[in-house]
Parts: C-alpha cells; structure tokens; sequence
C-alpha cells in the first residue's frame, strides 16, 4: 500500500518532469542568428602560422583538438569568424557561445575593445571598428547567417 | 568507369559534373600522404586533389559536396595546389581547407607557406551528413545538410583546384560531387503573390515558396529589406516584423536566393501602411487579468476576441522564499485566420500536438537588426502575449 502510494507520487511528479524535457526542445525555433550570446571585439593576430600554430585572433582555439580541449573546461564556444584590419595586424572578430561564461577570458582581458550584442550601440561598434578597417559595415558582419524560419516574435 | 559522371540533383536538375566513389583510386586526382582505399572510402591520412576537374567554365568556382553515412572527419579542398594538404601537424602547398571533424566545421587557408584558421562554428556532424562547400569569387560558404555553417570572403587565393582528404587511418570519405557554380538567379516572388496582415506593431507576410530556375541548386533564403535597409532573411517564405510603428508607411523589399548566392535583382518591392494605435487586432489569445471570459468546466472563452483557451497546470516549482512558478499545458483556439488575402495558419505542432504549448513563461528579445533589441514579448503560461516596450527606471523617491 504504502509502496504503491509513493509510487504514484514519484509518478506524479516524474511524468510532468519527463513530459518538460521531453517536449522543451520541440518549442518554436528563434531565428539562429538571433540565438546565443555573442560579443564582437578587435583583438591581435596571433601565430606563427606553422600547421601546429596558424594565424588566428587571440582568444580563439589553435585547432579542433584545442576547441574540444576549451569547451570542456568552459561553457561552449559555439563559432567565430572575422575580417582582418587593413594593416593586417588586427581581427575583428565577432565570437558565438551557448552562455556568456564562455567569453570569461575575453571580457577579464582589459586590453582589448569588445562589444556585446544588445547592449552595445551599433553607431560605438562601427566608429571603432572603422578605425581598424575603413570600410566597414556591421550589416555585412557576422559568425554566421544560420537562416531558418524566424518566428521569434 | 572511373570517370563516371553522376546526376545527383539537390533540387530541379541541377547535376554535378564529376564524382569520384574514393572506395579505390580516383582517376584525374593527384594523391598526397598516404591513401588507403576501402568499401568505407577512402582513408588518410592523405588529400586527393582534383587537377583534372577543373570547370569547364574557365573558373575556379565550383562546389565540392561529400556525404558522411557515420561520425564525418574529413576536408574539402578549394583553390588548391596540386601538393596541397593539411593533416592537422604537416602542411604542404596552398589550399582553402574546410575541415569537419570533431562536431565542428573550421576553414583554413595556406598561402605562402603562412596557415591560417579562417572561422570555425559548431555543427553536428553524426550522419548521414551532406557537407557541401561552394567556392564563387572571394566568398566560401559551407553548408551541412542544407543549413548555412559558416563562410569567408577572402581574395588571397583566386584559382586552384577543387579536393578532398581525410585526417587520419580512422577517418574517411567517399562519395564526391563537383558542380559548376549556378549563375542563374532564382525567379522574382511575384508581388501579388505576397500577402500581409498588419497590425499597428507588427506586420506579418507570407507567399507561396519560390522555385529555382530548371538547372538550380535550389532556393536558399528570402531576404527582407525595409525602407532600403536590410532587416532579415529566413528559409522560410514567411515573415515577421515586430518592431513597426502605428500609422505609417513602409516601403519592404524580398529577394530570393540560392545556394550559389544568386538573387534577382532589384527585388521584389511593396508598400504596407500599418492601421493606428487604437487599432484593435481581431486575434487575442491566453488569459488575461483584464480580460472577459466565459466558460463552466475549465474552459476560458474570451468575450471580446472569440478565443477559446483552454490551461492544465502541470507542475508548481515553489522556492523557499515563497515565491511558485507553474508549468501550464496550454491550448488556444485562433490559430487560423481568414481574410480577403486569403486562410492563415497561425499555430503549429511543437511536438505534443497542433495548437498546445508547455510552459512557465518566456521573455523573447526582438531584434530591430541583427544587433539592436527593439522591445521584449512576454508570453505567459496561457499564451497571453504581452508587448514590453517601456524603459520606465522606477526611482524610490519619486512621488
């Protein structure tokens, strides 16, 4: 009696539980590029361009191994791409993560400019980022489109 | 035989010019490392550059397409030397690499002995996959399974010749495609095909999906302009612009694109003028504390839009400091509409059947552009959808 009793309370509680994470990934998709937190920032290139240590923006994962090797000790990394400076010195770099902890290193380091989405005025990113590269447009700047149907709001 | 020209259409009858099967050695692909060949494909670590596939257009555009029946790793060479190659600790040779390996997608290039990583982004490689890479002019583009991954615009390498390779003994890769680039744009959406539901703050629109032209890749993507400024695009021939003003007009602006980045030009253009502020939306859904609802056995009927919501809370979540949030299984009733532009379908199925929805609540940003928050939707856990434009600072002395 008693058995079947916190049987159908463990049920009770277990089946919405299961039902909640069952369905939530089934909720109506938000436009990806609209997704995730993400920060786009002016930081140097680094590397000496050998295949162990290419050219890359600091901040950003030598390699596979070493993407695999950060999103394990930190909240995950999920895409970045860049331009390069018109001296060449400098990437502009727009940086994508599940969560904002991913991007620890990036906002401790007081030595670089960086901005993030939805809190940064567009007009401060593109004055600076024009001092790096003349012709720049935000509009044209991306990690990514990741287009889908955008039924966000 | 081994030059077997396959039909391997992603749409229409687009057809990709050459295929190599890689269980055995591939005729006009010059090999470096160490391939080995099995039913699997073949294995590295090793590269296989096409010198002998070249367009036939004079071009070095082209795309490269693979299909990965298990976990893929493995490379797409684009504008690569003979020698190309690029194993993760030997290079040799100049050569755009996108690499998919490890659940993620990262694009090389070396050139002048310099390698570079390009981008990188996360996509889920468990196949079967169809990876496919499209090299026109300075832009790359890589696509998994139709989806958009990642791209770059780089000028550095201007000819070359397409390829693939794989990392290790343990990776491989068969089944190669290489296609002309599509230069043909696919047809204008015809304007009067486009239909538009407008209420002072929000604009909604759909058209019927458009085709590609007989010989396309296929459609892509509709991109939307509003007032000569870009505001979003979507695979999807529906659209959604929440951050209109009452009583104004605006001119908007569709082009369709596909996969090799071909849109007509100048796009499709029509003009909406949205009703005033006290418009009243016909459409009103969930439960609202100033609503009016009728109804005797759980059901709630709203009087002034006709709605009927129907909210099963499942599961309380109670904090110790006495605050309680309720998960709701929720139903409400408008889903379709019909007016002179014709039948809409508003609802869908998430999962657990058409029109029903699981939630505590949600807070949605909606963006102006692709970095500027215009105002946030709450949505109950009835559905009720709630505008937050108001960036009131509420101060303790004000009176």
């Amino acid at each position: 009696m008693a058995f079947g009793l916190i049987t159908m309370r463990l049920a009770r509680t277990l089946v919405p539980l299961l039902l909640l994470v069952l369905t939530l990934p089934a909720q109506q998709a938000v436009n990806p590029r609209d997704r995730y937190e993400r920060f786009v920032a002016i930081v140097p290139m680094i590397g000496a361009g050998t295949p162990q240590d290419p050219r890359r923006p600091l901040h950003t994962p030598a390699n596979e191994a070493q993407l695999q090797q950060h999103n394990r000790r930190q909240a995950k990394m999920l895409a970045f791409s860049y331009i390069v400076s018109d001296d060449g010195q400098y990437a502009l770099v727009e940086f994508v993560a599940t969560d904002r902890a991913a991007f620890a290193e990036l906002i401790a380091d007081p030595t670089i400019k960086k901005f993030e989405k939805g809190r940064a005025k567009r007009e401060d990113i593109e004055r600076e980022f024009r001092r790096y590269r003349r012709q720049f447009n935000l509009s044209d700047f991306g990690a990514s489109v990741q287009s889908e149907n955008c039924s966000c709001c | 035989m081994l030059l077997s020209v396959l039909a391997a259409p992603l749409s229409a009858s687009y057809t990709y010019y050459a295929y190599r099967e890689l269980t055995y050695p591939a005729v006009g692909m010059t090999p470096n490392g160490t391939p080995t060949y099995t039913s699997a494909g073949m294995s590295g670590p090793a590269s296989l550059i096409g010198t002998s596939l070249m367009p036939s257009d004079g071009t070095s555009d082209y795309e490269v397409k693979t299909v990965s029946q298990g976990a893929a790793c493995h490379d797409h060479y684009l504008r690569a030397s003979a020698d190309a190659y690029y194993d993760g600790t030997t290079a040799t040779g100049s050569f755009y690499q996108v690499c998919f390996c490890a659940n993620s997608v990262s694009i090389y290039k070396r050139v002048g002995g310099v390698l570079t990583l390009l981008a990188q982004a996360s996509s889920s490689l468990e196949g079967p996959v169809t990876l496919r890479s499209v090299m026109r002019d300075t832009l790359l583009r890589v696509f998994v399974n139709d989806r958009y991954v990642t791209g770059i615009i780089d000028s550095s390498l201007p000819s070359g010749a397409p390829g693939v390779g794989a990392r290790n003994s343990s990776a491989s890769v068969r089944d190669l495609s290489i296609g002309l680039i599509d230069r043909v744009a696919p047809p204008a959406v015809n304007a009067s095909s486009i239909r538009t539901y407008v209420t002072p703050n929000r604009l909604e629109l759909s058209m019927p999906a458009a085709q590609d032209d007989p010989n396309g890749i296929g459609v892509w993507l509709y991109r939307f302009t509003r007032d000569g400024v870009f505001i979003g695009e979507v695979t999807q021939p529906v659209f959604t612009d929440p951050t209109v003003q009452p009583n104004t007009t605006y001119t908007y602006a569709v082009w369709v694109y596909d996969y090799h980045a071909n849109g007509y030009s100048p796009g499709t253009s029509f003009t909406v003028t949205t009703p005033p502020a006290d418009a009243i939306d016909a459409r009103q859904v969930g439960v609202r504390p100033l609503g009016v609802y009728w109804g005797t056995a759980g059901e709630q009927i709203d009087l002034r839009s006709g709605n009927l919501n129907y909210t099963i809370p499942l599961l309380t979540a109670k904090g110790r400091n006495g605050h309680d949030i309720t998960f709701a299984l929720s139903y409400n009733s408008q889903n379709w509409r019909s007016d002179p532009s014709g039948t809409w379908n508003l609802g869908m199925d998430v999962g657990y059947g058409y029109g029903w929805r699981l939630m505590a609540g949600s807070i949605t940003p909606c963006w102006r552009d692709f970095w500027t928050i215009d105002h946030y939707l709450y949505t109950d856990s009835t559905g009720a959808e709630y505008r937050l434009d108001i960036n009131a600072l509420v101060s303790k002395t004000a009176s």
